[in-house]
């Protein structure tokens, strides 16, 4: 194995300093041998170099776009068909929780009134009274003694009491009302909301 | 800085959609881009898979390339990193797969160089860059091949330029007594 000069690769590397550079330049001029063997190196450095100019089959160049092209509009499928990958499942899933929370909700209203017929058809009398009229004071409500066909004007539709049922409720609770238009929206809302807990609870048992 | 000039404008007109003047970027390019790959992976497949895995990313990534550096620099960064990549990636298989040389020999058969005298001229030189670490070859390649000045090469690797000199001078040393061996 040939040995180099450290200096003259060093020099051609650019690792001398300044002053370094300058002696070795100098040395050169006054060195035949040094300067010989400078040239040595350049010349085996030239001959590696000159593989750039190897003459290269342009048919390959020629082709090597159109390849690239092919290569991308097949890339761009697989890209298109990748984002395809996450966007079908996800409207799959959107649409499934979308039908599963609808038929939950259709099921619900379903049950609820299916459970409220039940407990329109299962109000117990005394129950209702002892439980619940007495918890009303009706502050809004003028006592009258008048006919009572009014009151079953504003039971809510879905109750389905009768008017004698209503008109025993009443009774019961030894009360007359006048202008029972009066009893507020909230009233009526609570007086219907207890109703219906008391009979559920009783048709869940 | 003419020649930047153009490219930046070449760079816009496909940013703003004309694919035209990608084709015209690769023309001007591949022969490049091509001759780092083959002298950093010495051999011919290698070098194609490489060269068009490049363009492809080149095409992909034009649109982020932001006018700091010179094109061609930028190139220069995807095609070494890739090459590098490349050779660790050879060399992983071949641990895996138990690959030997004989086969390298067969693959390397096919080749757009024509001339057999150039041909064992490349491989000669390829030899010798073989025994090179992959980063020493790197530098060796675009200091020598590519004609880069250290600051260029400097702005392509992340490496100090003081770095960059003492690996040329190692990968140099080591190339010339090779290649003086075979002669």
């Amino acid at each position: 194995m040939k040995k180099y000069d450290d200096e003259i690769l060093k020099y051609l590397s650019g690792l001398m300093s300044p002053g370094e550079k300058n002696n070795f330049e100098e040395k050169l001029l006054n060195d035949p041998s040094l300067k010989e063997e400078l040239e040595k190196v350049n010349s085996t450095l030239a001959n590696i170099n000159s593989i750039k100019d190897i003459e290269l089959n342009e048919i390959y160049f020629n082709n090597l776009l159109p390849k690239v092209r092919n290569n991308l509009a097949g890339y761009k499928r697989r890209k298109l068909l990748k984002e395809y990958a996450l966007i079908v499942p996800a409207v799959i899933i959107i649409l499934f929780t979308s039908y599963t929370i609808f038929m939950d909700l259709k099921s619900e209203i379903d049950y609820s009134t299916s459970i409220a017929g039940e407990v329109v058809n299962n109000i117990d009398d005394d129950e209702l009274a002892n439980n619940l009229l007495n918890d009303y004071s009706f502050e809004s409500v003028i006592p009258y003694q008048s006919s009572r066909n009014n009151l079953d004007i504003y039971i809510p539709e879905n109750l389905n009491l009768s008017l004698s049922n209503v008109s025993h409720y009443v009774d019961f609770a030894k009360i007359d009302y006048s202008q029972v238009e009066n009893i507020s929206g909230p009233e009526l809302e609570r007086l219907y909301n207890n109703l219906s807990m008391i009979n559920f609870e009783k048709v869940s048992k | 800085m003419m020649e930047k000039e153009n490219d930046f404008e070449l760079v816009e007109k496909f940013v703003s959609g004309d694919e035209t003047a990608f084709n015209l970027l690769v023309r001007k390019y591949q022969k490049k881009i091509y001759w780092h790959a083959r002298q950093m992976l010495g051999d011919h497949l290698d070098a194609d898979e490489v060269t068009q895995e490049v363009l492809i990313v080149l095409y992909n990534k034009l649109k982020t390339f932001s006018y700091k550096s010179s094109l061609y620099t930028w190139i220069y960064k995807i095609v070494t990193t890739r090459s590098l990549n490349h050779i660790r990636k050879k060399k992983l298989k071949k641990l895996i797969t138990f690959e030997n040389d004989d086969e390298k020999e067969f693959v390397s058969h096919q080749d757009i160089i024509e001339d057999i005298t150039n041909r064992e001229k490349i491989d000669m030189v390829n030899k010798a860059l073989d025994k090179l670490p992959p980063k020493q070859r790197q530098i060796f390649v675009l200091r020598n091949f590519d004609q880069l000045t250290y600051e260029e090469i400097s702005e392509i690797t992340g490496k100090s330029v003081g770095g960059l000199k003492a690996n040329y001078f190692h990968a140099l040393k080591k190339v010339m007594e090779l290649v003086n061996e075979k002669i």
